[in-house]
């Protein structure tokens, strides 16, 4: 193949992950049953596993669909499956709220944009150093071994406190 | 070559949240006994972070910084636990099976907050923040009744969360400009490129976490409502150990600008005085004791910002102490509120009325805690605002320090509103009156001797602090 249409396929495959992506964050916010907003969820957080595909991180790419795509929104269903029942009927959107919303949101990103372009950004200096699997495993060991053991402890103190607040609603329900 | 001694107040946090796990497994409760080893554990946990006041150090590949200033926190959050701790005896507010994981939750917020502090590179200071948000966002809806203050643990935890994602953006953007996540990196090069928009915006936008703890003006929408519809215990956490190291990090965290940004300096001001003066005003006309303190928080927020924001070592210093007696303050206010609501309901300031009858000794507490809070003289926190304004005097914020004193004359009329209640009001039906057994006796001595003794003989304490501020850097 002639590098000028490995260049247009990889750049198709770019837009057609950014595409997914914000598909999948449409479909998170909008529709309002809540399962739907789980899955396209799902589908946008597989899209920005694509993004760090393309960036040439097959690692991050991996963890990404492991941790984002699998056990996250697994674990947003278990906790879908204990709130509420889903027959219930959802309130009404309310027009004031959603313009609020929209507001904040579009302020907060105009800042942002504003705050990209007008940095003069400097690329990082070339750290000179593999960024293999065996690498990031050293670092997680050495440099990074707190936030990794505290990040354990994180988790503890999250399914402690589902097996407490679950407990909560059940009592309250029956 | 880890020196794990320097680790030895978090290891006994480890140990103590270790033990409320396995009484947590049991089948039966006993709250009583839960309380004794709570009482125990957590007296031994101040007597652990004293001993290790002097230690200094670093440890885990210099992300973990031991110094005087992070040693003094963490004994300031080791007491503010202890203090809760103290006051658990009659928990009534959270209900009986969930005394162990309240315990639990307890000591691991203790742990993240001690690891908070001496946390100095960007990562573990986010998961340090997030493990003790994620303790308070659990206890905040542990309250019997849980149904009618749902809304609050909902309310806390989504504002929580927003702080935190700006945070982690802000965090992002810092380290776009300075490619590297080590706080002593982070102070080295952050003040060479703060004419950057991406580094003044990532800076604010990092604060914001710690602004959400602290409450300060943009982000204390929750305040009011959390210390009104949390367990007056958890409350109490809330109000005194976690705003100690959110102070703390916002010193640390203010202080990476050194100066070189003016944009940066006007913010903090702005916030300053917005949140003095929007605290002190909606204060006056709260009915709930508990609501009236948020408010007051809000404003004290405002004020401990103006030693922050002079940026010297004396204006660190005296933040710290300002902090010290917000601490001792808060809680004395705090401890007459859980002896009086001895069921765990919300106090309103009508319920203090005779209340100098009924306990003389709370009722002197309470006076003394709220005089020190309005900055009253002999008291500390007199000296704590002095100390604050001082240090903005001598950097030449005239302005500021006045609007900062015409606010300190508005809370004066909202807390004497409270200890009018107390002291001259009569009730209108005759409250029962307020059991106080020898431990309260004892403590309620202990915060008065203390809360006069730090206003009249300030010079060691002062010492302290500004040796603390000078180890910051």
């Amino acid at each position: 193949m002639n590098p000028f249409a490995t260049e247009t396929l990889a750049q198709m495959a770019f837009w057609v992950v950014v595409g997914l992506t914000f598909a999948g964050a449409s479909i998170a916010v909008f529709p309002r049953n809540i399962l739907y907003n789980v899955l396209g969820l799902a589908l946008a957080l597989a899209g920005v596993a694509g993004l760090y595909l393309y960036l040439g991180s097959f690692f991050i790419a991996l963890m990404q669909l492991l941790i984002y795509v699998g056990a996250i929104t697994i674990s947003i269903v278990f906790a879908i499956m204990l709130s509420r029942p889903l027959h219930l009927e959802v309130p009404r959107r309310e027009l004031p709220k959603v313009a609020m919303g929209l507001g904040a949101s579009v302020v907060f990103f105009a800042g942002a944009v504003g705050v990209f372009s007008t940095t003069h950004w400097v690329p990082a200096a070339d750290r000179g150093m593999d960024w293999s699997i065996a690498a990031i495993g050293h670092m997680l060991l050495t440099k990074y071994d707190l936030v990794f053991e505290v990040i354990s402890l994180v988790l503890l103190v999250a399914i402690i406190g589902a097996i407490v607040t679950a407990g909560f609603t059940r009592r309250l329900s029956s | 070559m880890m020196q794990w001694v320097l680790f030895v107040p978090e290891l006994f946090y480890i140990l103590m949240a270790a033990v409320f796990f396995c009484a947590s497994l049991s089948r039966r409760q006993q709250p009583s006994r839960l309380y004794i080893w709570a009482l125990t554990i957590s007296a031994v946990g101040v007597v652990v972070t004293v001993l290790s006041a002097r230690q200094e150090g670093m440890l885990f590949f210099d992300a973990y910084r031991v110094d005087l200033y992070s040693q003094l926190f963490k004994l300031l959050i080791a007491m503010g636990t202890f203090w809760v701790v103290f006051s658990c005896s009659e928990l009534k507010g959270v209900s009986e099976r969930q005394h162990a994981e309240f315990y639990f939750f307890l000591s691991v917020c203790t742990l993240a907050m001690m690891m908070l502090v001496s946390s100095v590179e960007l990562l573990t200071i986010y998961v340090a923040i997030e493990l003790s948000s994620y303790s308070l966002y659990l206890l905040v809806p542990m309250r019997q009744r849980a149904d009618e203050y749902a809304e609050t643990g909902i309310k806390y935890f989504m504002i929580g969360v927003t702080a935190s994602a700006f945070m982690l953006f802000g965090i992002s953007l810092l380290y776009g400009v300075v490619q590297n996540t080590y706080v002593t990196e982070v102070i080295r090069i952050l003040p060479t490129v703060i004419h950057e928009p991406a580094a003044v915006v990532g800076l604010i936008l990092a604060l914001s976490g710690f602004f959400f703890k602290q409450a300060l003006f943009p982000f204390h929408i929750w305040a009011p409502d959390v210390y009104q519809g949390a367990a007056n215990q958890v409350t109490t956490y809330i109000g005194t150990a976690s705003k100690m190291a959110a102070a703390a990090m916002v010193i640390r965290f203010v202080g990476f600008s050194n100066e070189a940004s003016e944009l940066f300096v006007q913010l903090l001001v702005v916030l300053s005085i917005l949140s003095m003066t929007f605290g002190n005003l909606v204060a006056i006309i709260q009915k709930d004791l508990k609501r009236l303190l948020a408010y007051s928080s809000i404003a004290h927020a405002g004020y401990m910002m103006i030693g922050i924001l002079s940026m010297t070592q004396r204006g660190y210093a005296s933040a710290i102490y300002y902090a010290i007696a917000y601490l001792v303050m808060t809680y004395s206010c705090f401890m007459v509120i859980m002896r009086v609501a001895e069921d765990g309901h919300n106090l309103q300031i009508k319920e203090l009325a005779g209340l100098h009858k009924r306990s003389p000794l709370l009722a002197m507490t309470l006076m003394l805690g709220l005089f020190g809070l309005a900055g009253i003289p002999p008291t500390v926190g007199f000296t704590g605002k002095f100390l604050v304004f001082a240090a903005a005097l001598e950097k030449g914020y005239l302005a500021l320090v006045i609007i900062g004193m015409v606010n300190a004359t508005i809370s004066l009329y909202y807390y004497l509103i409270v200890i009018k209640a107390a002291y001259l009001l009569e009730p209108v039906h005759p409250y029962p009156p307020v059991p106080v057994d020898s431990w309260t006796r004892t403590m309620s001595i202990a915060l008065v001797i203390l809360m006069v003794y730090l206003g009249v003989f300030p010079d060691q304490f002062v010492a302290l602090t500004e040796a603390a501020a000078r180890s910051l850097y």
